[in-house]
C-alpha cells in the first residue's frame, strides 16, 4: 500500500487551510480572549503567592496556551464534515476508491493540525510571552515534545473518526463532539493542570485517555523530565492501540450498515 | 404588521419547526440531552475549582452556578428560538436574504426566527440549576434577567452580523465576536476590574447578560437594574437600526434555492 497518496491528502488539506487562513484570525481572537480571561482568574487565585502546586502564574499561563493550542488542532469540527460525507452518500462512494477511509481522514486531520500548530503555535507563544514573559525552557526538549504532541494528535484524531463514523447510526453527531470537547476541557485538564484538582479525583484523571491528549503534553512543556516523557509515551501508545481498535470495529460495522441501506 | 400579528407569526413558525424536529424524535432527544450534559460539565468544572480555591474575589460556587443558570437560560431562549440572529452575516455573504425580502412579513423577525433544538437542552439546564440555586425571593430577578439576557444576546448577534452589510465577508468575525461575548458572559464578573470591567459591562456588554444579575442578587440596586434594562434596550434599538440601515445596501446574490 503506497503511503504517497496519504501524504498528498495531508498536503492538500494544509493548502486548503492556508487558502482559507482568514478563519484563523477569528480563532486567534478567541484564543486571545480565553487566555486573557484565565489570566484574570489566576491573578485572583495567586494573589501574593509565588507558586501553587509547583506552578508559577507564568507556568500556568504557558500551560494554558499549550493546552489551547492542542484543543485548536484536535480537528473536532471535522466530526461534522464526516457526518456530511456520510449523509450525502459520499461515504459509500469512498468505499470504491483505493484508499483506506480511516487513513485518509487521519492524513486530512494531520494536514489541518500542521497548519494550526504552525499558525497558532506561534500566536500562542507570542501571547503567553506578552502576558507573563518567558519560563525556564530547554530547547533540547523540543524533539521529545514533538513526539508527545504527535501522539496527542493521533489520540484526538481517533476520537474524531469514531464520533464521525457514528453518523452511520445517528442523524447528527454534534452532541458527541460537544461532550468530547468538554471531556477534554475538564477531564483532560485543559483549563488547569491535574495538580489543581481535588486529591480524590487526580488518580482517576491520570488514567483516562484525555490525560495523554491534553494534560500530558502541556505539563511536559512547562515541567519537562525524561521519566515523564516515557510515562506519557507509554500511555499514549496504549490508548492509541485501544482507540484504533474501536475505530476499525465501528468502521467495519458501519460499512455493513451502508450495504444494508444501499448507501 | 402589529405586535399581535408578529407574535402569531412566531408561534406558527415554531409550531412548524417543532413538528419538523419531532419527525426525528431520537435525534431531538440526543441533541438536547447532549447540550444539557455539555453544561453539566462546565458547572462540574467550577465545582472542582471552588473545592480547591474557595472563592474568586467573594464569588463562590453558588454565584457561578446562578451565573450559569442565567447564561444558559438566556442562550437557550436566544439560540433555541432565534438561532439565525447569529447567521445574518452568512446570509448576506451568500446573498440569501432575497427569500425574506419577497415575503410580506417583518424581515428582521423572519430572518432571525429559527428553531435550534440542541439549545433547548441549555434552556432546560438553566431552569434546573436556577431551581436549586436561585433563592425564592430572587426568582423574579432570574426570570427578568434571563429574558433581558436573551434579548441582549439576540441584539448583539444582530449588531455584529449586520456589519456584514458594510464589510461583505464578515461571517467568521461575527461568529468570533459572538463566541467571545458568550465566553466572557460565562465567567465570574469578580475577576475583572477597572477599565476592563467597564468595557465588558457597557461597551461589549457580555457582563450585563449574567454577571450584573448575579451581583444584583447579592446586593440589589435599582440603579444597576436601570443600567441593565437601559443598556439592553439600547442594544436592541441599535440592532434594529443597524439591520435596516444595512439592508438598504444589500445586493442580491441571484441565488436560486429550493426551500423545504
Amino acid at each position: 500500500m503506497s503511503l504517497v497518496k496519504y501524504w498528498h491528502v495531508a498536503k492538500a488539506e494544509f493548502h486548503h487551510e492556508l487558502t482559507h487562513s482568514s478563519n484563523s484570525i477569528v480563532w486567534a481572537t478567541i484564543l486571545f480572549v480565553i487566555i486573557f480571561v484565565f489570566l484574570q482568574i489566576w491573578k485572583t487565585v495567586y494573589g501574593t503567592k509565588d507558586t501553587i502546586e509547583g506552578f508559577t502564574i507564568a507556568q500556568m499561563i504557558w500551560y494554558l496556551a499549550i493546552a489551547e493550542l492542542n484543543t485548536f488542532s484536535n480537528g473536532s469540527h471535522n466530526v461534522e464534515d464526516m457526518e456530511k460525507e456520510i449523509q450525502s452518500g459520499n461515504f459509500s462512494l469512498s468505499l470504491l476508491k483505493p484508499i483506506n477511509f480511516i487513513a485518509m481522514w487521519m492524513s486530512k486531520l494531520f494536514g489541518y493540525a500542521t497548519f494550526v500548530t504552525l499558525f497558532f503555535g506561534a500566536f500562542a507563544v507570542v501571547l503567553a510571552y506578552l502576558f507573563v514573559g518567558p519560563i525556564p525552557f530547554s530547547f533540547a526538549s523540543i524533539p521529545f515534545l514533538l513526539v508527545i504532541f504527535a501522539g496527542a494528535l493521533a489520540l484526538n484524531f481517533l476520537f474524531v473518526i469514531i464520533y464521525g463514523l457514528s453518523a452511520l447510526w445517528l442523524e447528527q453527531t454534534h452532541a458527541l463532539a460537544w461532550i468530547h470537547t468538554k471531556f477534554m476541557f475538564i477531564l483532560g485538564g485543559m483549563f488547569m493542570p491535574f495538580e489543581m484538582y481535588p486529591a480524590w479525583i487526580q488518580p482517576i484523571l491520570h488514567k483516562l485517555p484525555f490525560a495523554f491528549a491534553m494534560y500530558g503534553p502541556a505539563k511536559l512543556f512547562v515541567h519537562f523530565s525524561v521519566a515523564e516523557f516515557f510515562r506519557i509515551l507509554l500511555g499514549q501508545a496504549l490508548w492509541i492501540v485501544a482507540l484504533l481498535g474501536i475505530a476499525l470495529m465501528v468502521y467495519k460495522r458501519g460499512v455493513r450498515e451502508v450495504s444494508i441501506n444501499g448507501g | 404588521m402589529g405586535v399581535r400579528s408578529n407574535f402569531a407569526f412566531i408561534v406558527k413558525y415554531f409550531q412548524l419547526e417543532l413538528a419538523a424536529a419531532m419527525e426525528y424524535k431520537a435525534n431531538f432527544l440526543i441533541q438536547s440531552v447532549g447540550m444539557f450534559f455539555n453544561d453539566v460539565f462546565w458547572v462540574f468544572f467550577w465545582w472542582l475549582f471552588f473545592q480547591r480555591f474557595g472563592n474568586l474575589n467573594g464569588w463562590g460556587f453558588n454565584e457561578v452556578a446562578i451565573l450559569w443558570a442565567i447564561t444558559t437560560t438566556s442562550f437557550g431562549l436566544c439560540s433555541g428560538f432565534f438561532n439565525s440572529s447569529g447567521k445574518i452575516a452568512r446570509h448576506i455573504e451568500e446573498g440569501k436574504l432575497d427569500y425574506y425580502l419577497t415575503l410580506p412579513k417583518n424581515v428582521l423577525l423572519h430572518v432571525i426566527s429559527r428553531f435550534n433544538y440542541p439549545a433547548i437542552g441549555d434552556l432546560a439546564f438553566g431552569i434546573c440549576v436556577a431551581f436549586f440555586f436561585v433563592p425564592a425571593q430572587h426568582a423574579w430577578l432570574f426570570v427578568v434577567s434571563s429574558l433581558l439576557g436573551a434579548l441582549m444576546l439576540i441584539s448583539f448577534g444582530i449588531v455584529v452580523n449586520s456589519l456584514g452589510f458594510w464589510f461583505g465577508r464578515f461571517k467568521e468575525a461575527a461568529s468570533a465576536s459572538r463566541d467571545c461575548f458568550l465566553i466572557i458572559s460565562s465567567y465570574p464578573l469578580s475577576i475583572f476590574g477597572g477599565l476592563t470591567k467597564f468595557f465588558i459591562i457597557f461597551i461589549f456588554p457580555a457582563g450585563m447578560v449574567s454577571g450584573v444579575p448575579v451581583a444584583l442578587m447579592r446586593d440589589f440596586s435599582w440603579v444597576w437594574m436601570g443600567y441593565m434594562v437601559g443598556v439592553t434596550l439600547g442594544f436592541f434599538l441599535l440592532a434594529i437600526g443597524m439591520f435596516y440601515a444595512g439592508l438598504k445596501r444589500y445586493e442580491s446574490g441571484n441565488t436560486i434555492m429550493m426551500r423545504g
